[in-house]
């Protein structure tokens, strides 16, 4: 390969030390630090501003390629944070391209496929391969940007790239780990790890909102999909019964109760176990129990009113045994205000 | 040969090009075909519900939720669910042999409302699409309908 020719493997791609296809990447930072009023950085912001986040990398190809090819970059968020629709992503690389050029990236299609994962939208690829890493609270999801322009790939050339996120951060105050893939177009998520790359930030903390803030990677006993919700959506409420130690997980059968209450000054209370308040189990391995439910329909709310919030309890057959948030203070270290204080769930969106 | 030979050689020949011809002739003129309606009236169920990607089929009986496209226009909703209609009403669709979208008309309010949808054939079965946002927009449900039997 001649000196003075400028090769350029795109950006984060390409991947492939092995024979034919061969662009190894390589992530050398991944920073998600803000400035700060006082001057100093810190993995932190204020509701609803901009954050900006950089990955560093460079490119090894190590085989016979000469195809043109388009970088991935992809990014687990909160779901609030709408980042398909919130975020700017921008690229610049050495070699082929020049490193002055700010290159644009844009949305995956939503319904394309991975190369190496048919059936596969990006996001569901990404959730199935890596899930959530260390957060635990499962209301996150992964979007997926490719290069705008496609990049001749070439044998022989190591290519530093840089990748700029620039993302509007939701209302809601939260701390949470932010996923981070890279992987080309032509690779399509192979098995290969020499060809992707996926790491996960320390927690990145969001502040300034009005909401008790939500820690994604605490252990809690409920959760509830998704977070932001109204009366007309479908809500799965989880009783995560190895979170701490509790007699509910030695009942035979648990049960979710609860009260809405409306704008309009209502409340309508379930407060009765059968059937259709009985959490199913989700898997013999753990104590997990969940139930899927339309708040307006379960509640019996009248259509000219409007759910506020829920406050509810897991139970068991006789009502005997409960866990609700006070307990899950007590068992985090707190203390509640009230050994009766329900979990809450307020019914509103994200942004 | 025989000039008579010939000529009747000539005549099978022909004869029987004719006839190859008739035999290939397409009766169909691609300006006159017609694609037939798709047939939407009926009952139909719910056989996957996908909440933000995630399928939520077993997650809650869902199995009682009836959608009734009526012959005459009119539609019904049995053991509602969140839909993008919460009343009983008239329906229609967009275009009768392409149907992208269903349009329906709740009783006693004013204006439609319009859903998009997408109407395939699996394995034999009819099956309707509704992908929408009856809560926080976004969150993106998609009810895979069947016909109930």
């Amino acid at each position: 390969m001649k000196k003075n020719k400028k090769i350029w493997l795109f950006a984060a791609t390409a991947i492939v030390c092995a024979l034919f296809l061969g662009a190894c990447v390589f992530l050398d930072s991944f920073n998600v630090d803000q400035p700060q009023d006082d001057g100093t950085m810190a993995p932190k912001i204020k509701i609803n501003e901009v954050a900006t986040f950089t990955v560093n990398g460079h490119i090894e190809v190590a085989g016979d390629r000469n195809n043109a090819d388009e970088l991935v970059f992809a990014m687990l968020a909160p779901r609030g944070w709408d980042i398909r629709n919130n975020t700017v992503v921008t690229y610049r690389a050495t070699e082929a391209l020049n490193w002055a050029d700010v290159q644009n990236m844009v949305p995956i299609s939503a319904s394309a496929a991975p190369r190496n994962m048919p059936g596969y939208t990006w996001p569901e690829a990404l959730m199935e391969r890596f899930g959530l890493g260390p957060n635990r609270f499962n209301d996150m999801e992964w979007v997926a940007w490719k290069a705008a322009e496609p990049v001749q790939v070439f044998n022989g050339s190591r290519a530093k790239f840089e990748i700029t996120v620039k993302v509007k951060v939701g209302k809601e105050n939260l701390s949470c780990a932010l996923g981070l893939f890279i992987n080309d177009i032509e690779d399509g998520l192979t098995t290969d790890g020499r060809y992707f790359k996926c790491v996960f930030s320390d927690p990145f903390t969001v502040y300034g909102g009005k909401n008790e803030p939500i820690d994604y990677s605490r252990l809690n006993f409920n959760t509830v999909e998704p977070s932001r919700a109204l009366q007309d959506d479908l809500i799965s409420i989880k009783f995560s019964g190895d979170a701490y130690e509790n007699d509910l997980v030695k009942c035979n059968e648990i049960f979710f109760n609860g009260t809405a209450y409306t704008a309009e000054g209502h409340s309508y209370t379930v407060d009765r176990r059968d059937p259709s308040t009985l959490m199913a189990r989700e898997s013999n391995f753990s104590h997990d129990y969940s139930i899927t439910l339309w708040p307006a329909g379960f509640f019996n709310v009248p259509d000219d009113e409007t759910i506020t919030h829920i406050d509810y309890h897991f139970t068991n057959g006789d009502g005997t045994v409960v866990v609700n948030k006070a307990l899950n203070e007590v068992r985090a270290g707190s203390v509640p205000a009230s050994p009766d204080l329900p979990f809450t769930f307020n019914l509103m969106c994200g942004n | 040969m025989k000039p008579f030979l010939k000529a009747f050689a000539a005549l099978l020949l022909v004869g029987g090009t004719t006839v190859a011809c008739d035999s290939y002739k397409d009766n169909e003129t691609p300006d006159t075909f017609v694609e037939a309606d798709k047939d939407l009236n009926g009952s139909w169920q719910l056989s996957v519900v996908k909440r933000n990607g995630v399928d939520i089929t077993k997650s809650m009986d869902f199995s009682k939720f009836r959608l009734i496209l009526n012959a005459d226009g009119t539609y019904r909703l049995q053991n509602r669910l969140p839909f993008p209609v919460k009343h009983d009403g008239v329906w229609r669709v967009d275009d009768p042999a392409h149907p992208y979208g269903l349009i329906f008309t709740e009783d006693n309010t004013v204006g439609d409302v319009d859903v998009t949808i997408n109407v395939s054939t699996f394995e034999g079965v009819r099956q309707l699409s509704v992908v929408h946002s009856p809560g926080c927009e976004s969150n993106k449900y998609e009810y895979l309908f069947v016909k109930s039997k």
